[in-house]
């Protein structure tokens, strides 16, 4: 070996890169054409799997024609930046193709029919977007894609494609579609209970317009997460720097600007949660978090995740703020579901203890910013869900006579004493009876593995089907009053 | 988050590369395409996003804007100025930043640039355009390789 590298592979390898990225576009191609025809709960899986079909075309082309440029240019140099692009073109395509897996995950059989309804109608109502991917995934965990599913292309092909290109494969502007992706654990695929933990996922998409509104362009963050590194660095903040300290600065700015915004993330989706579903939210949040190790401290490698217990202690606080229309309130009659609730909600205060506080210095003032920034964006965030959400007092009290139903075994549909003339619910109340049944019976049962009443299997099936009821008939109503298909 | 970072580091790859064919299609003396010229206005956009994060991190009083992209950008060119030894202190940044800037919407507006001047320009963005590129490749293939789980025997 003579230890000398040049920039560019040799033909001989180069030529493999090539035939590998036009062999992976076929590929990708056909799955995508294959998966359009599958059946789907809602137009949104065919319409992205032809989406990416067509950047995958796009891309097969790009790459042929970076072939016909590679063969006729001599330089070393130019060689290597045209291997680089099709490296590029390469990422886009085992990207895009990656997520193929979503409309797999999305197909009418993976997913539960209650669940998508609600998710497609709390998205609308709440002017979060057009549509939801949802997909079951095998790795354990709910997720969004906080981009709009076009828009992340959009961006990234923006740098590529002209103007007619752009235009052929994502329309125009107007034809554009907020559609988001939302995971859920394929193996808890009935589970309602612990569906409400997606209420978070549904906080990231209103907690990213937030912050892409009022936070991420404003240079005060960044100067207040400079002060902050450089305060920890005991570097000069004004003087002339060194590159190296420059360097150095930079990237704890970067990493504590980085965490702050990640803390805003998941502590302002946590109180999205608490404000759409109420302490079904925290009960399904709790559920997951008593999994998993609660005092994990912020990482990078963990994408400066906040620990659990922190986010639970945020968003119990925030489910017992005394506020107007709060959904923890004295029942004026004796109410043993509440009572059960408040009891729950006792054991939970006093396991959690206080928010512990953060050890590495650096997460220590991105939390302490965060904390500073959240008191605005909280009250914003939760007049705009209860703008439209209705009631939290009287979505409890229904909650309370839906629990009764449950435990006669009856779906949780209807609020009315008059079989002929049902009054239906608030969809938050649905799930909250569902928890207030589970914490009841978990208490009657006094801690024993298997409890009485209805097995979970059985109140996830009632939770559902009574979920489908209320929006397949809310849909009916309005066709038949405004004569719209639903 | 990360999918956010990656499909911009992806956008800038893609600027990048097609500045370089331009300068390319310049030193050989072909004419430029309009997409050429549009793929320097694009990078002059990411060159202001540079000078507007290194700006605030150096806590310069100079108003050039602020955006979610600057302070990532800045640590790249950081990165790169680093890479290529083209500066030592603070200042001498600002002033190679503001440089390559003004050269990007000199060409931009399909008028010439002196020799060195593009010699210059070109270095810069080709290491911009490697380290971006490293950046995309890393993100979708290099950790699922490097993943213990998937070292098999």
């Amino acid at each position: 070996m003579s230890g000398h590298r040049t920039t560019a592979p040799p033909p001989a390898l180069a030529v493999l890169l090539f035939r590998d990225a036009l062999s992976r576009a076929n590929h990708l191609i056909d799955e995508a054409r294959t998966l359009a025809d599958y059946e789907y709960r809602s137009p949104t899986p065919p319409r992205v799997a032809t989406l990416i079909q067509g950047i995958v075309t796009r891309g097969q082309q790009s790459i042929r024609d970076e072939w016909c440029e590679y063969q006729k240019v001599t330089s070393d140099e130019d060689r290597a930046r045209i291997l680089r692009n099709v490296q590029v073109w390469d990422s886009v395509l085992r990207t895009t193709g990656s997520r193929l897996r979503y409309i797999i995950g999305a197909s009418a059989s993976r997913v539960p029919g209650g669940l998508g309804l609600l998710l497609e109608t709390i998205i609308q109502e709440q002017g979060l977007g057009d549509g939801i991917l949802l997909r079951e995934k095998w790795t354990y965990n709910y997720a969004v894609d906080i981009s709009p599913i076009e828009q992340s292309y959009r961006d990234a092909l923006g740098g590529e494609l002209d103007s007619d290109q752009f235009i052929s494969l994502f329309g125009s502007e107007g034809s554009y579609r907020n559609t988001f992706a939302i995971g859920f654990p394929a193996i808890e695929r009935n589970n309602a209970l612990l569906h409400c933990a997606i209420g978070h996922e549904l906080g990231h998409i209103a907690v990213e317009r937030w912050l892409t509104h009022n936070y991420d362009s404003d240079p005060r963050v960044a100067l207040e997460s400079r002060d902050a590194a450089t305060r920890l660095s005991s570097q000069p903040s004004d003087g002339e720097f060194e590159l190296d300290e420059w360097v150095e600065i930079m990237a704890a700015t970067e990493r504590i600007r980085t965490a702050r915004r990640r803390f805003l993330q998941e502590y302002g989706s946590d109180l999205y949660a608490i404000e759409l579903f109420g302490p079904a939210a925290l009960l399904s949040m709790t559920s997951i978090a008593m999994s998993q190790e609660l005092d994990k401290e912020p990482l990078i490698q963990t994408d400066y995740y906040p620990s659990w217990r922190s986010r639970l202690r945020f968003a119990l606080d925030w489910l017992n703020r005394d506020t107007p229309d709060s959904w923890i309130s004295r029942p004026t009659s004796k109410n043993e579901w509440a009572e059960s609730l408040a009891s729950h909600l006792h054991h939970l205060d006093r396991f959690l203890g206080s928010a512990p506080a953060v050890g590495n210095p650096e997460m220590a003032e991105a939390d302490r910013l965060a904390k500073q920034t959240l008191a605005s964006m909280g009250p914003t965030i939760a007049f705009d869900v209860r703008a439209t959400a209705g009631s939290r007092k009287q979505a409890m009290d229904q909650a309370y006579i839906l629990a009764d139903r449950i435990s006669r075994l009856t779906p949780p549909n209807d609020i009315g004493s008059d079989q002929r003339q049902p009054e239906y619910p608030m969809l938050w109340a649905i799930l909250n009876a569902g928890w207030l049944y589970t914490i009841r019976e978990n208490e009657k049962s006094n801690h024993e593995l298997v409890r009485g009443g209805a097995s979970e299997g059985v109140v996830n099936r009632l939770i559902l089907k009574a979920l489908g009821d209320v929006i397949v008939m809310r849909d009916f109503r309005r066709f038949l009053e405004q004569g719209e298909p639903a | 988050m990360h999918d956010t970072k990656q499909f911009m580091a992806m956008k800038y790859a893609f600027v990048t590369n097609r500045v370089l064919r331009a300068i390319s299609c310049l030193r050989s003396g072909r004419s430029l395409a309009p997409d050429a010229i549009e793929s320097f206005d694009l990078a002059a956009k990411l060159l202001l996003e540079m000078r507007r994060g290194a700006a605030l991190v150096a806590g310069s009083t100079v108003q050039l804007g602020y955006s979610a992209e600057s302070i990532p950008a800045a640590a790249r060119a950081l990165g790169v100025i680093e890479r290529l030894s083209l500066a030592s202190r603070a200042s001498q940044v600002h002033t190679l930043l503001e440089s390559f800037d003004s050269n990007l919407q000199i060409l931009a507006r399909g008028s010439k640039l002196e020799a060195a001047k593009l010699d210059a320009l070109e270095q810069f963005i080709r290491a911009l355009n490697q380290s971006l590129t490293e950046e995309v490749t890393q993100a979708t293939l290099g950790k699922a390789l490097e993943k213990p789980e998937n070292v098999g025997p």
